[in-house]
């Protein structure tokens, strides 16, 4: 593996880095199609880092290398939140996966940032567990319909339309479950936004529930084989597992060396915060942590070139890294002390936000399971 | 590769997996593996890495399913595919 990014990749960086910085200067908002900073993101580039040409994989390894970029700069993780989830639950799959029509219809307005996109997989009684999965499909009149309840989609407020993951209701019971991924408009009858959740951090990022009661699709809403759902899923999951840690691998950055920047002006006891030898040995940790991350998130992008599956890879990176950035958090709020508690340095806030890492893309007890059962 | 190597390799992938889970089994060209029970969803995304590696070959998640997986028949007609 090469460690130097190539000339492509180190301008995407820059350009990114810059992204950063500016969005910075705009006010807060939820995210949705046409608002100002998902524009900008859209222009710079970014919602097509998931895009291939028919056939063709689409390289993780830059998408890595920009998201990381990003998150170096932006203090607006819930943005970094709905990217990641554009990229990979939108763009990457309907690239990857859908047929020319289809392609045709929503992959441009996703890039150009005037559609939003929603993965609807997780179920109240069925997270990472896809075989518990409820929401079934039925052949009908030439098409599908649908049936079920999707719930904590992030961007679904937002979404012109979602990438529902259903399991095949017309198959023997029993059997490992027959999985298929459907593109449904926002307004196709039967298919409703339901119950929106406030959450402690990721304030920018919408979550949402959606309902699916005889939700009735043409045969052209399929995306990819029926039955393949299943392994596009994990690839999908992949993808997302890997991009989420390259934007905390970013975040990590930015907090640490804000934590030591703080930490080398503040004096206590007639020395610097960072000679104090408690305080040294914390951040020297926190740095180990994020080297270490960004090695397992690089190796993981790398192990999916050409399109390859990486499960092992993929959760390793996520596990640790996820586990990384919420104790660099802390760590950046434990040596600002009473300033890192107030809400107006911010750190409390990247707290709230962190915590959620180990639970999205796959509790850090999920993860170990299976990595568990790969040794 | 030649076939023949390629339907030893299949072989021993899905050998290593039953031996992990502690069945003996003795399975043929058309046992069915994830609708007979023998091999569950973690398997099949498992199978699909090993395949990958050993093969050198490239697998669309589109071509993998429980359906086109269920038999090691299924399989080599899966990895011909990938290859055309």
């Amino acid at each position: 593996m090469d460690f130097d990014w190539s000339e492509e990749q180190r301008l995407l960086r820059q350009n990114l880095g810059r992204l950063g910085q500016r969005l910075n200067a705009e006010a807060a908002e939820t995210i949705a199609p046409g608002g100002r900073r998902w524009k900008m993101c859209a222009e710079a580039g970014i919602l097509s880092l998931g895009r291939s040409e028919p056939g063709q994989p689409a390289d993780l390894l830059t998408a890595v290398a920009g998201m990381e970029a990003l998150a170096a700069e932006t203090l607006d993780n819930g943005l970094l939140f709905c990217l990641v989830g554009q990229i990979c639950s939108s763009v990457h799959p309907v690239s990857t996966f859908g047929d020319s029509a289809q392609r045709r219809r929503v992959l441009e307005p996703l890039c150009q940032g005037e559609l939003v996109g929603a993965a609807a997989a997780t179920e109240a009684d069925a997270g990472s567990d896809v075989a518990a999965m409820r929401t079934r499909y039925r052949r009908a009149g030439g098409g599908y319909t649908l049936d079920g309840a999707k719930v904590f989609v992030t961007s679904a407020p937002s979404a012109g339309f979602f990438l529902v993951l259903a399991r095949d209701g017309d198959a023997p019971a029993g059997q490992l479950p027959r999985l298929s991924y459907f593109l449904v408009s926002r307004d196709t009858p039967g298919a409703t936004v339901g119950q929106t959740y406030e959450t402690m951090g990721l304030n920018s990022a919408p979550l949402g529930e959606l309902v699916l009661d005889g939700c009735r699709l043409q045969e052209d809403a399929l995306l990819g084989n029926e039955g393949a759902g299943g392994m596009m899923f994990q690839s999908i999951l992949e993808w997302e597992r890997v991009l989420l840690v390259a934007a905390h691998t970013g975040t990590m950055g930015r907090v640490l060396q804000q934590t030591v920047s703080h930490a080398r002006r503040r004096r206590q006891f007639g020395k610097p915060l960072l000679q104090h030898q408690q305080v040294g040995a914390r951040l020297a940790d926190a740095r180990a942590d994020l080297e270490a991350s960004r090695l397992l998130t690089y190796h993981a992008a790398w192990c999916k070139r050409r399109g390859r599956t990486a499960p092992l890879e993929a959760a390793l990176a996520k596990l640790f890294a996820s586990e990384s950035y919420v104790r660099a958090s802390l760590s950046a709020l434990q040596l600002h002390g009473a300033m890192g508690y107030a809400t107006e340095t911010g750190i409390e806030g990247q707290v709230r936000d962190a915590l959620a890492s180990t639970i999205y893309g796959g509790t850090s007890e999920v993860l170990r399971n299976l990595i568990a059962a790969m040794l | 590769m030649e076939i023949e190597e390629i339907r030893q390799t299949v072989f021993a992938c899905v050998d290593q997996l039953l031996q992990e889970q502690d069945l003996d089994e003795v399975f043929q060209d058309d046992t069915p593996l994830f609708s007979g029970g023998l091999l569950d969803s973690m398997a099949l995304i498992r199978l699909v890495a090993m395949l990958e590696r050993q093969l050198d070959i490239t697998m669309s998640p589109g071509q993998v399913s429980v359906d086109t997986f269920d038999t090691v028949a299924g399989i080599m007609g899966a990895i011909r595919s990938s290859a055309s």
